[in-house]
């Protein structure tokens, strides 16, 4: 197996590696033989979706080239031809953050974050392929996805700012002395829905 | 790249399976006809998991991906051809483009495929799971058969005989994942006709969750109208989840078929269906009743909606609407959630703007977090030698074990060792309450998924084959006990029961105006951490040490080095972060982490185990489900006099934390009421399950549900707001709890006050009653909760931390406690204590785990108390080392942190310091019945509506408002936070997760397809928290709460909202009063107890005609979740699909 960097996306090509490992998953690759243990594995069955990647695929009768997929399930066979986006592939701390990274973050979005490699990729292959969703676009791109720590609101609000109603982004870890974090503001939002 | 691909066919060849990618469509039936039985495999969400959890094989699997015909799609005026191999995404995606293009007449049918589509499966599965493969895997629950079938489209197959076309109709389903479709023919396209003038047509679905959950029931129904007249020419109904298959309601369509569409045929059609769609009482997957119910209020809605099409076309003169209404078309359910208001607190006036204290910080690692940079245990890279270790578990609910036979099991290529009891140096038990656990089973077995012994190998996949065939030799040992019910009438229990009373309730009873007595059940709650039990053992192979990387609540080198007979100097903890934990994370990772610690020792090698999500929910427990029963006496002005509670916990099969459980219940269950005679008991039943443990709220939530039910149930005896009772009998002035101990509820007052004012409690309950007048079917209701909730560990000696805060000679700070970082931000909020009493930018301070050979002796991360005790031996270390460096200061008063740290050196003063914080000395004497258990108290209030659709119990949650008092916050982002997913998961336990075991006491719901935990369809459409302003508390660091757990309970405003709605509906059949309603409210609880005309015409099927003339007040099955039927081949449906034929 050789595994190429262009970019930030990963190529697979295949080789004699398959026989010994076969029948295997992504993840199971990505984790043990690539050592990329960004992207997590929550149940093995595609229902939690801490295991999203994103696959780029060119294929002459779809438009979209770009979607998002459970590592879990996805059979590494499967793959000849595509590129498999993870997170690491889209920002580091040492290097850029991706925004998609640093909203979930700034907006308390990631609390004991298992799960978070996962929503950020659903949300990073939802942009990729729509880059001013709605509302409605997003939480459905996060339908397969599972947290239980946050209760989803604060990762919905981090994402609202990629709608295309959004003007004003307020962070509401603002310093202030008085009323602390204008978090009032985000009422605004609700012109969004 | 992609374009130039060369065309040639991929073979690639692995020791057990051989997968095949052909290109063309010649070559894919060439190779079908030579392998019949090879599945087609596009998106592997079906296949995949058949052979991961139910050990299917094939020898040969096909991948089409790249077979073009698979992908065409063709559109012509007759309707689309649409490829087999387009996943549902592109279906949904082309579907879309068509409603756009072509008249809303001609898409009825392609509008209901979106219905389906937009709830079937997440995102990731509909990328890759097919159209096709949807259609021949041909799942009993398909959401999409019934709409192929039900509207007439077509197959078009291939096979080397030639090509054909296949109606999609009753005779193409056969059975369970059975289609009529020979095993050498490929499913080419499928053929959706656009629909014809006066043809409707609609689909429905009720399932668990509202996405991403396989339908309980879905259905597809289509309607064609004689031109002109509202008489109808073609019906077709199908159904899913009734049945081994997609089934016709043929008889019931041809008794439509020719006459007017009106009450009069529905009415007679609703007869006939139930008669067509009968479930035997042991149809997979239980729930008949509610099954049946729901396949005539489907077709109800359907008839509503196709009212009104014949209404708008002014069809039929006749229809009116008058109770009917027009509210099929008031989808109030729909929709992205909307405002979310949350109000932080304000720093005080002379705040240094350096100081983070107080201010919504945030989490330290979310930046790794997000960017999957940060290491948790199962991320640690494999070490040289490393062994997997996985467990063989009981398959058995009470057995003795005959013999352990490992042969077989040491003969798989890799496996090492098999570890039993008896490899077990020291201590082979760990004791807890006083009560001995084996680590693994010695001679008996107790529960299914007990753990008895534990096979290593070179990876995880030798390890689980080695696992399979290790042979454990039983004899069964007679009755075992499930239920509370039967641990009860067997006397099962773990002692010492627990008993308090304040007054002479006996006495109190005869003085009241009424007596009422009731019950409640509240099922059992999964942790669900999204890491599952993970650690590696490496032992350093001198001196008998050990290090130990796991993911827990409480790093437990003590019972290690008991089990291993070693001293506690010898094994050291690290604990990272955790993936969440919830109370799951304490003993029963101690236990694996012990048999983990034996198999390292004994291989020499280092051990690695992660448990599989299946194994996790099987092995370690659960939340304690409770049987709560009431006896109330109160007066008519709502005055509750006197109050006897029991309460009844199923520990499972050893004690755990069981005991402490019942005491918590105990200590918890008046609530925020001052009841003047109170008496509650409590026992923990012991039974043959897994021993559950704890989990937050530790008994608290199942305590007070039961309280909360109970003045619900005396507000429906008196016929007025359960929130009136609430305040009547709330505690109003400085007062003591029934365990003699003083506190002010001031705050709670204000929080109940400021919830009902936010929450615009006044205008909002009467704009309730207006709507649920003006809606049959679609009701609302609403419940005001409060709660106070007792901090800190009664068991006294566990209110202490210690830290160790090193500070170098750049001036960067190294901290070190007790607590572990589990998603809850105890390492964000002690660097901001470090950073105010240090006097430095947090930016200095570095937390890099949690150490037992930096902190040892540490108590768990548990009870809300975490923050509390750590942050006191953070703050007490930092105080020393900030005197310390009181004279370098002094000498230079201009200087830098960098330059006094560095003079500090030189000038030879320690610049490490160790913190201790002595905490509450804290006490409950249980002879007396009086003691202080708790530091203080948490407060709040949570105000929730719910809409419920009483034909299906599908409900949403519309708005919640919650108030919390939790002191000055150290840090209200992360505490918000706390308070917003404990409410979610409060949701959840109160309306959606149950957990559900086999008649043998097998658990089914091993996994997030079978175990349903709140997504993001579940939030509340407006949720509003606010914190409490003007609030100190002086027993805890800088006047902070805790805030772990107290909120879960409040997730109960929606059950009892719920309730409420179910209570509006129940007055339309015409009954009032108190009525049973167990925890979780599921669709299937609340439709049953909406008692609608359908529910009741299904159980007027059931019973002979004598009974039917009068609606029984009903209590739901006594315990629906134990014993639902379900058949093991229905315990792994996935909703997932993939192109197989």
């Amino acid at each position: 197996m050789t595994r190429t960097t262009p970019g930030s996306t990963h190529c697979f090509q295949h080789n004699s590696w398959v026989k010994s490992l076969f029948p295997v998953q992504l993840l199971g690759q990505l984790i043990v033989s690539m050592g990329l243990t960004g992207t997590k594995l929550g149940c093995a069955e595609g229902g939690c979706g801490a295991c999203t990647v994103m696959l780029s695929k060119y294929q002459p009768h779809l438009r979209r080239v770009h979607h998002s997929v459970n590592g879990c399930l996805a059979p590494l066979c499967s793959l000849h031809h595509c590129a498999v986006t993870t997170v690491e592939g889209i920002g580091s701390v040492a290097g850029k953050l991706h925004p998609v990274q640093e909203r979930i973050a700034k907006s308390h979005g990631s609390q004991c974050g298992f799960c978070t490699p996962g929503i950020v990729m659903s949300m990073y292959a939802l942009l990729r392929n729509n880059p001013t969703p709605r509302m409605a676009d997003i939480e459905e791109a996060f339908q397969g996805n599972l947290c239980r720590c946050t209760g989803y609101r604060p990762i919905l609000e981090g994402y609202k700012t990629f709608t295309k109603l959004l003007v004003c982004w307020l962070y509401w870890s603002c310093w202030s002395d008085g009323f602390t974090g204008a978090v009032g503001l985000l009422a605004l939002l609700e012109l969004l829905v | 790249m992609a374009e130039t691909e060369p065309q040639v066919s991929q073979l690639f060849r692995g020791d057990r399976m051989v997968w095949v990618s052909p290109v063309s469509l010649e070559e894919l039936i060439q190779l079908k006809t030579s392998h019949p039985q090879a599945p087609l495999v596009m998106g592997n969400t079906n296949i995949g998991p058949d052979i991961k959890f139910k050990g299917a094989w094939h020898p040969i699997i096909i991948s089409p991906t790249r077979v073009q015909e698979l992908f065409k799609v063709t559109k012509t005026p007759q309707g689309v051809c649409i490829g087999a191999g387009c996943s549902l995404s592109v279906v949904k995606a082309l579907l879309e483009g068509l409603v756009q293009e072509i008249p809303e007449e001609k898409t009825e049918i392609y509008r209901s495929l979106l219905q389906q589509l937009g709830n079937l499966g997440g995102q990731q599965i509909r990328n890759v799971a097919t159209i096709g493969g949807n259609i021949v895997s041909a799942y009993p629950n398909s959401d999409l058969n019934p709409v192929f079938a039900a509207g007439n489209c077509i197959l078009n197959v291939a096979s080397k005989r030639g090509r054909q076309e296949i109606l999609l109709n009753k005779d193409f389903f056969v059975g369970f994942g059975k289609t009529s479709l020979k095993p050498d023919e490929v499913v080419l396209s499928v053929f959706i006709p656009v629909s014809r003038q006066g043809e409707f047509m609609r689909a429905f679905r009720q399932a668990p969750r509202k996405e991403n959950a396989l339908a309980t029931v879905t259905t597809g129904m289509r309607v064609m109208f004689t031109e002109g007249s509202s008489v109808v020419k073609e019906l077709s109904i199908y159904y899913g989840g009734v049945g081994p298959c997609t089934v016709s309601a043929t008889k019931t369509c041809a008794a439509v078929i020719g006459r007017k569409w009106d009450e009069q045929t529905l009415s007679e059609a609703y007869t006939q269906l139930l008669d067509e769609i009968s479930l035997s009482p042991s149809h997979p997957g239980g729930q008949v009743e509610f099954r049946r119910s729901l396949t005539l209020s489907l077709l109800f809605k359907f008839n509503l909606q196709m009212l009104h099409k014949l209404w708008e076309m002014c069809l039929d003169p006749s229809i009116t609407f008058g109770l009917i209404g027009l509210e099929t078309n008031m989808v109030t359910f729909s929709g992205c959630h909307k405002n979310v208001w949350f109000f932080f607190q304000a720093v005080v006036k002379d705040q240094s703007g350096d100081d983070p204290v107080g201010r919504p910080i945030m989490h330290r690692s979310a930046i790794s977090q997000a960017t999957g940079e940060a290491v948790y245990c199962d991320d640690i890279p494999k070490m040289e030698g490393e062994l997997h270790l996985v467990l063989v578990t009981s398959t058995r609910p009470h057995a003795k074990i005959l013999d352990i036979d490992i042969s077989e099991a040491l003969q798989v290529p890799g496996v090492v060792d098999v570890i039993t009891s008896k490899d077990i140096p020291g201590k082979k038990f760990r004791t807890f309450t006083g009560i001995d656990e084996d680590i693994l089973a010695q001679n008996e077995v107790s529960c299914v998924g007990h753990m008895v012994c534990a096979v290593v190998a070179d990876t995880r996949n030798q390890a689980k084959r080695g696992a399979a065939v290790v042979k454990i030799g039983y004899e069964d040992l007679p009755g075992p006990v499930f239920t509370v019910e039967e641990a009860i009438e067997k006397q099962s229990f773990f002692l010492p029961k627990r008993m308090i009373e304040q007054g002479n309730v006996d006495e109190a009873f005869d003085k009241v105006d009424h007596i009422y007595e009731g019950a409640i059940r509240l099922g059992g709650q999964e942790h669900f951490y999204m890491e599952t039990q993970s650690m590696v053992v490496v032992p350093s192979g001198e001196e008998r040490e050990l290090k130990v990387y796991l993911s827990c609540q409480h790093p437990t080198y003590e019972s290690i080095a008991e089990t291993l007979g070693i001293p506690s100097n010898r094994v050291s903890c690290h604990v990272k972060r955790v993936g969440g934990a919830f109370g799951g994370k304490v003993t029963k990772t101690s236990i694996i982490a012990c048999i983990t610690s034996v198999a390292a020792w004994k291989t020499g090698r280092a051990v690695r185990c992660v448990l599989e999500r299946g194994e996790d929910m099987l092995i370690t427990g659960a939340r304690h489900p409770v049987l709560g029963k009431h006896k109330v006496g109160f007066m008519n002005n709502g005055r509750i006099m006197a109050a006897d509670l029991h309460y009844y916990a199923n520990s499972g099969n050893t004690a755990d934390e069981s005991l402490l459980v019942i005491e918590k219940i105990l200590l918890h269950l008046d609530n925020a009421y001052n009841v003047p005679n109170l008496r509650g008991r409590s026992v923990a039943c012991k039974t043959n399950l897994p021993s559950n443990t704890a989990f937050r709220g530790f008994g608290v939530p199942q305590s007070m549900l039961v309280t909360e039910n109970m003045i619900n149930d005396v507000a429906m005896m008196l016929g007025c707001n359960a929130e009136e009772i609430r305040e009547i009998n709330m505690y109003k002035e400085v007062s003591l709890t029934h365990y003699k101990f003083e506190f002010d509820p001031k705050n709670l007052l204000r929080c109940w006050d400021e919830c009902k004012e936010k929450s615009d409690y006044d205008r909002r309950r009467k704009s309730i009653g207006q709507f649920n007048q003006q809606n049959r079917w679609k009701k609302r209701g609403m419940a005001t909760i409060p709660i106070k909730y007792g901090i800190a560990f009664s068991d006294g000696f566990l209110n202490q931390a210690a830290s160790l805060v090193h500070i170098y000679k750049d001036g960067s700070v190294l901290v070190s406690h007790g607590g572990t970082e589990m998603g809850q931000g105890i390492h964000t909020k002690m660097q901001q204590v470090a950073s105010r009493e240090l006097h430095i930018p947090a930016s200095l301070i570095h937390i890099t785990e949690t150490n037992t050979s930096a902190v040892p002796n540490t108590c768990p991360s548990a009870a809300s108390f975490g923050t509390d005790a750590n942050g006191m031996a953070v703050k007490d270390a930092c105080e020393t080392l900030y005197q310390r460096l009181e004279p370098v200061r002094k000498q230079n008063p201009e200087g830098t942190w960098q330059i006094w740290v560095n003079s500090a050196f030189i000038q030879k003063i320690s610049l490490s310091a160790t913190g201790y914080y002595r905490g509450h000395d804290l006490h409950m004497d249980w002879e007396k019945q009086e003691g202080q258990p708790y530091a203080y108290y948490t407060y709040g209030a949570c105000c929730s509506e719910v809409e419920v659709d009483c034909l299906t119990g599908d409900y949403r949650t519309v708005r919640t408002d919650i108030v919390m008092d939790i002191g000055r916050s150290i840090n209200p982002s992360v505490d918000i936070g706390q308070i917003e997913g404990a409410f979610i998961q409060g949701l959840g336990l109160y309306t959606m997760e149950e957990l559900k075991f086999s008649p043998s006491g097998v658990l089914y719901t091993r996994g997030p397809s079978q175990y349903k935990i709140p997504a993001v369809c579940d939030i509340p459409l407006q949720f509003n928290v606010y914190l409490l302003s003007g609030s100190d508390n002086p027993h805890a660091i800088y006047s902070s709460k805790g805030i772990g757990e107290p909120v879960l309970f409040l997730g109960s405003s929606v059950f009892f909202a719920i309730k409420d709605a179910v209570a509006a509906s129940r007055v339309e059949a015409g009954m009032v009063g108190p009525f049973t309603l167990d925890s979780p409210a599921t669709p299937e609880r609340t439709c049953l107890a909406c008692n609608t005309p359908f529910t009741q015409k299904v159980r007027r099927y059931h019973q002979p005609v004598s009974s039917c003339s009068l609606p029984q007040p009903i209590t739901l099955d006594p315990n629906p979740s134990m014993f639902a039927k379900l058949n093991m081949e229905f315990s792994c449906c996935f909703h997932l699909t993939d192109l197989q034929t």
